[in-house]
């Protein structure tokens, strides 16, 4: 890590050190016209009022395996209440930040069983709350609970949601496809959120060509609607758009519904350059040209350093950070509010030498009680979490008016397999991190009823996102962990 | 081809155990098969009346939907066209009633008389279906691109090697294919990225603009003859001014080009409307034109596959000329037909079985046919993992990127010189030779070579040569620093054998046999899954396949002992069989090789039409196993027999 500003605790509130103000461009291309992307959009499902609060941005961090459960346990029973104590060996990264964690002990994905499998179902079924149906051709039973909210608060950003990861995936295995291993965010029940892996391109996808800018969350966000575009980009979009419409129009059922997500790519585009389009005009966007002070909002771009070729950093870790660092800034600029991510796909075999764990992952995960093949998964759980920690520290040290962005973040973390040795989809590990605006308070371990559906925890992360449901999955009620600042 | 019957082959009783239940059952469930019900005139073969009762009795009381043993519903089948539907889970339950694996020893067991009863009336079933008179084409599909197909097209429009869709999200798969229909779906976030390429394809375009690259300039420059000959064929309107002829002769080339068949003249007209916004806007021409060429790149007539209906058709009807040649050149080359495939297309003779075949032969001996090793047979034996695979340096010190190229190399090689010199299949399985470089002999204890690059090496005895002995094969089988038994053994079943063990039941670890190099922990294991029957039903399927590999490392290294001990490699199959090391598996596997055709056949069609298969898909799959082995197992032969198939030449409506 390059600079770690530790949060400075003020009464109940972490605030931040100030951020140090720099204008390093680390990365070429960064620096043409800027988006000042929250400034536009005001479609009236935004999340945050007219005093320009911070959104609550979300997101979904997924081990794959299961993870050691001895290792990840609280050792708490003899503290009072839920307050969360010292913490066991593989959570232990987050000890500095715990006030900002909750771990939540005996949730059960139901869903995440399977017809005589169980690695395809647990990664394919655990945001979605609903089996997923024993076949090659990939089918969830909905829509994930990270794109529910994309759905919900995604237009008031450039990009409604991202879905990053690090490994390609696998071949499926007995009638399932490979893609419920590698895929946890699924827009429909047939169509998964492409995974982006690659840094650079991600990079390039998100902000190239843009000055990367912080919005002002003091300001009152500005209500205008976004003017219609009328450049030769727009007409090749529409020229597009006709096209797909008319061969819409041939086509049989399923195939039209693909051609249905294919025009609301083609409309999310325009809706981002329309975007671009109103920020060279607007006065924010002359004044951080004119005024040196104004700068003051521009985003201390974090030493990212993408590696030529490929793009892929060769090292496990750096590739995870650097993924890590780019999801922070897309938040932090709010590029996206909603964003998934997985260590690895289910059923991974990967090999975490550098950490003392060169077995395969899967493998290993099938420990047979044996002394060593738990003392390898703890130390790829402890890896797994040490980065994970990492990215939080820094979302702790990036001021968003008075608060920062660990504080407006509500950030799951868990696998939809307990024990890789049983397959168990109880006694899940789960943690919730971040502050979600305020309303969320950490540095307690939940003790839940046995097996009390995962998707309960997903209403409250609904109602941290702000939107309004009353059931998901096979929700019973919200676990109560939300709690609005009046 | 005649009279096809489908019957289960001789040689696949005993030894053949679970088929794929699972991907069957999902497989096999379209409706539409071509069947005379057998057995109506025959009071002894009457479903309803004798033979259904004996299936109850014997088989559904564990293989329904309430238990399904072995992940396998029989009872769901209530009259004989749903059998034909589900045929492969039938077959597989007629090698079992005939081996007498099932009923299980404990259950109630059928009368000698009852048995030859049951096995008659499901023989009969399967002969019923009439493969002469089938002519579903299954349900028609729409293809995305995908990646690598992308950067291919992409390639052949612009002669620019930009590799793209390299780092796109990765396509998902189905059946353990990347270019599956249903599986490649098309979210938004992927259009935007398709739109980003799309612009960095045409800035690369006019970067390269005016230096003298002929395959970039021939993209916006337009000759006389080009302006004359598109006005013989379309004609210009002389009022047209010149720099928009040129423009509209250029947007025509490339949009037909890109969408592999020729585009409409309103199509070209929308495109100049954006030509002409260009420029007055000031615009360059190749800026201008530049614009349109974004447009094309992100055309769904570009990125997607899409074949016409015939409205108003009822039946089966055989795809147009250009898109025959498109499901050809994808099938064999992973990317749009080539010039002369396309004009063959245009000359509307592609239908015709004879310029049909003369295409195929030319494009497989082709040496784009190097995207049947990387695309199909990777993915059929799991070798794009390769790249991936880390065996543990601890472990292997000696492993580094010159061996793992070297392994690479010599599966690519074996593969090629099959679908190049068109060999038998066979030598899949066995070879007198391979090919290696200095590095690879010495890692097999061959005699030492010179070449840095593989070249053919004769082989001194049959534990090397063919796929199965190879490194490569070996190694991505294997756990990072030991061999892995049931991974080996799986792998043989499923993906040589279709057989795929079913998966183990919950809770139940699988059996590890991880540390198995001796013969004392071998036999352990043996007692261990003899005192655990769920884990035995199973692992007596797949582990002798591993264990005659035994004599081979993590790294595909022969060994003859392990931690001082000596390799027991022998393996005994429940049906008896038995078989001693590589070279035994070997011998078992060529005795399979009609079982071995049949599985590479149905996944070569899987892969060609980007669909899983429909029951009546299995006429063809038995075509082609016949044509391979009336042909000494030519890899041609299996690739003409699918091509000229109904399925891959015909389609039907979608259901709207």
């Amino acid at each position: 890590m390059e600079e770690k500003p530790a949060p400075i605790p003020t009464g109940d509130r972490l605030v931040a050190r100030p951020t140090q103000l720099s204008r390093r461009a680390v990365l070429r291309g960064v620096g043409a016209s800027v988006a000042l992307p929250w400034l536009e959009l005001m479609s009236p499902t935004r999340a945050w009022g007219a005093s320009g609060t911070p959104p609550v941005r979300v997101a979904y961090f997924y081990v794959p395996n299961g993870v050691h459960m001895p290792a990840w346990r609280p050792s708490d029973q003899q503290l009072d209440g839920d307050q969360l104590g010292q913490l066991s060996p593989t959570l232990a990264p987050l000890q500095s930040l715990s006030d900002y964690v909750t771990v939540i002990s005996n949730l059960a994905a139901d869903h995440c069983n399977g017809e005589g499998a169980a690695h395809e179902p647990a990664g394919g079924g655990f945001l979605v709350g609903a089996r997923c149906k024993h076949s090659e051709q990939p089918e969830v039973g909905g829509k994930s609970i990270d794109q529910t909210i994309a759905q919900e608060i995604g237009l008031a950003t450039p990009i409604d949601s991202l879905a990053l990861g690090i490994d390609p995936g696998h071949r499926g295995d007995h009638g399932y496809s490979g893609t419920y291993m590698s895929h946890i965010s699924w827009r429909s029940p047939t169509t998964p959120v492409p995974l982006e892996l690659n840094p650079r391109q991600l990079y390039d996808r998100l902000f190239r060509g843009k000055r990367i800018v912080a919005p002002d969350w003091n300001q009152a966000p500005n209500a205008q609607a976004p003017s219609a575009v009328e450049s030769v980009e727009a007409s090749v979009l529409d020229l597009v758009r006709e096209e797909t419409k008319s061969l819409q129009r041939q086509l049989g059922f399923n195939d039209r519904r693909k051609l249905e997500e294919y025009l609301e790519g083609l409309h999310d585009i325009e809706r981002r350059m329309a975007l671009s389009e109103r920020d060279s005009h607007s006065h924010h966007q002359d004044a951080f040209d004119q005024d040196p002070l104004q700068h003051a909002d521009e985003v201390e771009i974090p030493p990212l350093i993408i590696p030529q070729g490929k793009g892929i950093p060769s090292v496990y870790a750096e590739h995870v950070n650097l993924m890590l660092d780019i999801l922070t800034l897309a938040f932090q600029s709010d590029t996206t509010r909603v964003a998934s991510f997985m260590f690895s796909y289910e059923k991974s075999g990967r090999a975490y030498r550098e950490v003392g764990a060169p077995g395969a992952h899967h493998s290993t995960s099938h420990h047979l009680q044996k002394p060593e093949n738990f003392d390898q998964l703890s130390k790829i759980n402890l890896h797994h979490m040490s980065l994970f920690a990492r990215m939080l520290e820094r979302m702790s040290s990036i001021a968003e008016g008075e608060s920062t962005l660990l504080d407006n973040v509500c950030i799951l973390y868990g696998s939809g397999i307990s024990d890789g040795n049983q397959h168990n989809h109880d006694d899940l590990p789960v943690l919730v991190a971040g502050g979600a605006g305020g309303a969320l308070r950490g540095g307690r371990h939940l003790k839940l009823e046995q097996s009390t559906p995962i998707c309960n925890l997903y209403l409250d992360m609904l109602a941290a996102a702000g939107v309004q449901r009353e059931h998901f999955g096979d929700s019973t009620a919200p676990l109560g962990l939300i709690h609005p600042t009046a | 081809m005649s009279g096809s019957k489908v019957m289960p082959q001789p040689t696949r009783t005993c030894v053949n155990w679970p088929i794929i239940w699972s991907i069957s059952l999902v497989l096999l469930c379209a409706p539409g098969s071509v069947y005379a019900q057998p057995g109506r005139d025959k009071e002894e073969l009457s479903w309803d009346r004798n033979v259904e009762p004996m299936f109850r009795r014997y088989c559904y009381r564990c293989h329904n939907a309430d238990e399904s043993s072995g992940d396998v519903n029989l009872a769901q089948d209530e009259d004989p066209g749903r059998i034909l539907q589900h045929q492969r889970t039938w077959s597989t339950a007629l090698d079992r009633l005939q081996s007498g694996q099932m009923p299980p020893q404990d259950e109630q067991q059928p009368s000698h008389d009852q048995r030859r009863i049951m096995l008659a009336f499901l023989q009969e079933t399967f002969a019923s279906r009439d493969c002469d008179r089938e002519r579903n084409p299954g349900r028609p599909v729409l293809r995305r691109l995908n990646n690598i197909e992308y950067d291919n097209a992409v390639y052949d429009l612009t002669r620019l090697d930009l590799h793209l869709g390299k780092n796109f999200p990765p396509d998902p798969t189905g059946y353990g294919f990347d270019n599956n229909a249903e599986a490649l779906a098309l979210a938004p976030a992927q259009v935007d990225i398709y739109y980003s390429a799309a612009q960095q394809i045409v800035s690369a375009l006019l970067a390269e603009r005016g230096k003298n690259l002929e395959s970039v300039d021939a993209i916006f420059d337009v000759d006389e003859t080009g302006l004359r000959e598109f006005s013989t064929q379309h004609g210009l309107a002389a009022e047209e001014p010149p720099d928009r002829q040129q423009a509209r002769v250029a947007l025509n080339r490339f949009a037909s080009h890109a969408f592999r068949k020729p585009v409409e003249e309103f199509y070209v007209n929308r495109l100049l409307q954006i030509y002409d916004q260009g420029r007055q806007q000031q615009d360059s021409y190749d800026v201008a034109l530049g614009h349109c060429l974004t447009a094309i790149l992100i055309s769904p007539s570009f990125l997607l596959r899409i074949e016409d209906d015939q409205p108003g058709a009822i039946g089966p009807y055989g795809v147009s000329d250009y898109e025959l040649a498109t499901r050809l050149s994808f099938f064999l080359w992973s990317r749009p037909p080539d010039e002369e495939l396309l004009n063959v297309a245009a000359n509307g003779h592609l239908h015709e079985p004879a310029q049909l075949r003369a295409q195929t032969l030319r494009m497989l001996s082709d040496r784009r046919n190097r995207a049947l090793v990387d695309n199909f047979f990777a993915q059929w034996l799991d070798l794009r993992r390769l790249e991936t695979h880390q065996p543990d340096p601890a472990v292997f010190p000696e492993y580094d990127a010159q061996l793992q190229r070297a392994m690479r190399d010599e599966a690519n090689l074996i593969l090629l010189e099959i679908i190049n010199e068109d060999r038998p299949l066979t030598w899949l399985i066995d070879s007198d030779h391979t090919f290696a470089n200095a590095r690879l002999v010495n890692h097999y204890g061959l005699p030492p070579i010179a070449s840095e690059t593989p070249i053919r090496v004769e082989l001194p005895d049959r534990r090397r040569g063919g796929l199965l002995s190879s490194a490569a094969l070996l190694m991505l089988q294997s756990d990072p620093a030991r061999s892995n038994i049931p991974r080996r053994g799986s792998f043989i079943a499923g993906q040589w054998l279709g057989t795929p063990p079913p998966p183990p039941p919950p809770g139940v670890p699988p059996l590890n046999t991880e540390e198995q190099g001796q013969a004392r922990s071998l036999r352990e294991s043996f007692e261990l899954h003899r005192s655990a029957p769920t884990c035995y039903a199973c692992h007596a399927k797949i582990d002798p396949f591993g264990f005659s590999l035994e004599n081979f490392d993590a790294i595909g290294r022969w060994r003859d002992t392990e931690l001082g001990l000596p390799i027991d490699a022998s393996a005994s199959m429940e049906s008896g069989e038995q078989f001693d090391g590589i070279v035994g598996l070997k011998d078992y596997m060529l005795s399979k090789r009609e079982t071995v055709l049949e599985e590479l056949s149905r996944r070569l069609m899987i892969y060609s039409l980007g669909r899983g298969l429909e029951a009546s898909d299995q006429c063809v799959v038995d075509r082609m196993v016949q044509a391979a082995s009336k042909s000494e197992y030519r890899f041609s032969a299996l690739v003409l027999e699918l091509v000229t198939s109904i399925p891959f030449t015909y389609r039907q409506n979608p259901e709207y």
